[in-house]
């Protein structure tokens, strides 16, 4: 046997198992899609029809995950979360709350405003200025944006990530 | 002897007082209609004060988060939600940026420990279960439009939900995990 059959032979074998893998992948993609609901078929429809128009790598991948969680149909739960906040935060973000109640307190002292002058100027509540504050929540940047604004500064002043 | 009841009346005006007498039977102030409309001021639903509103969060969304989150973001994330159930009317909060992303809201969030990630928590109210229902949350570098596979991971999410297709939200069991 020449090198020329054997290489043939292999590229042969290699095609028919490609197409037999093919043949059984879209065996197994129909049988899960006819088991679907009416809903999650319609949904698959419509990602398979934004695959074609999605022109950037995430919206990609999001329709691939998309496409995935309907095919598994994997079960899941749904849990309360506690209403308190939890005791021990982790390190960084305790001084992340720390830093960021330092310079709120500081800013608002400078303006020599009362924490409920600072609620009126910025729309927030005061309860919620007086727990930034103390150091026991970590602000969202929305909050921190309007406690830029009414404090006249920067929004760098309050989040060096900004 | 006159006692009232609170019950939720919508989201944007707040509840609706009716007043009773021990027998059951509805009773009219003089001078005052059958029904009072107040703007602010009582819990909504079961939720005990500071939070007016319950928290449900899917497991899936749980798994989505800790896919881009460390603990540290994961935890201001879960301060951010809190707050939200702080407020009367959660779609349209004081303190956080949220939108309506057609039957869903977007809340958005970035800077702080989030540092440069762009993170966006879905939900939607129960208004049943006096809940907000967390269900998912994806990260972006940028400030664009939500993702078309995104969004309609979420809405079919909001449909199984809603459809009973998860853990029942109303056992009485639903605040033990944090």
């Amino acid at each position: 046997m020449d090198a020329n059959y054997l290489a043939n032979s292999r590229k042969e074998l290699d095609e028919s198992i490609s197409k037999a893998a093919l043949t059984m992948a879209i065996g197994i993609v129909v049988e899960r899609v006819s088991r679907l609901s009416s809903d999650d078929r319609r949904d698959l429809h419509d990602l398979v029809k934004g695959l074609s128009e999605a022109d950037q790598p995430d919206e990609v991948e999001a329709i691939r995950v998309a496409m995935r969680e309907i095919l598994e149909q994997a079960p899941s739960g749904v849990h309360g979360m506690k209403r308190e906040d939890p005791g021990a935060l982790p390190e960084k973000l305790q001084r992340w709350m720390d830093h960021a109640a330092q310079r709120v307190r500081k800013a608002r002292k400078a303006a020599d405003l009362t924490q409920v002058q600072l609620a009126k100027k910025s729309g927030l509540p005061q309860s919620h200025i007086s727990r930034i504050e103390s150091g026991k929540l970590s602000p969202s940047r929305a909050t921190l944006d309007k406690i830029a604004k009414a404090l006249a500064k920067p929004l760098r002043d309050f989040d060096p990530t900004a | 002897m006159i006692y009232n009841a609170h019950r939720p009346h919508s989201l944007t005006l707040g509840y609706t007082i009716a007043y009773y007498t021990t027998s059951g039977r509805k009773w009219t102030p003089p001078g005052k209609s059958m029904r009072k409309d107040l703007k602010i001021g009582v819990n909504r639903g079961d939720g005990k004060p500071p939070s007016r509103w319950n928290v449900l969060v899917l497991d899936l969304e749980f798994e989505d988060a800790m896919r881009f989150l460390d603990e540290t973001q994961y935890q201001h994330i879960a301060m951010q939600v809190r707050e939200l159930a702080r407020e009367v009317d959660p779609t349209h909060p004081a303190t956080q940026n949220v939108s309506a992303v057609e039957d869903l809201f977007e809340l958005r969030d970035k800077g702080g420990p989030l540092g440069r990630i762009n993170v966006r928590v879905f939900f939607v109210l129960d208004k049943q279960a006096a809940a907000i229902v967390v269900l998912g949350a994806i990260f972006k570098q940028n400030e664009g439009k939500t993702p078309f596979g995104d969004k309609k991971k979420m809405q079919r999410r909001r449909r199984q939900y809603f459809a009973g297709a998860y853990e029942d939200p109303r056992r009485a069991d639903r605040h033990t995990r944090g």
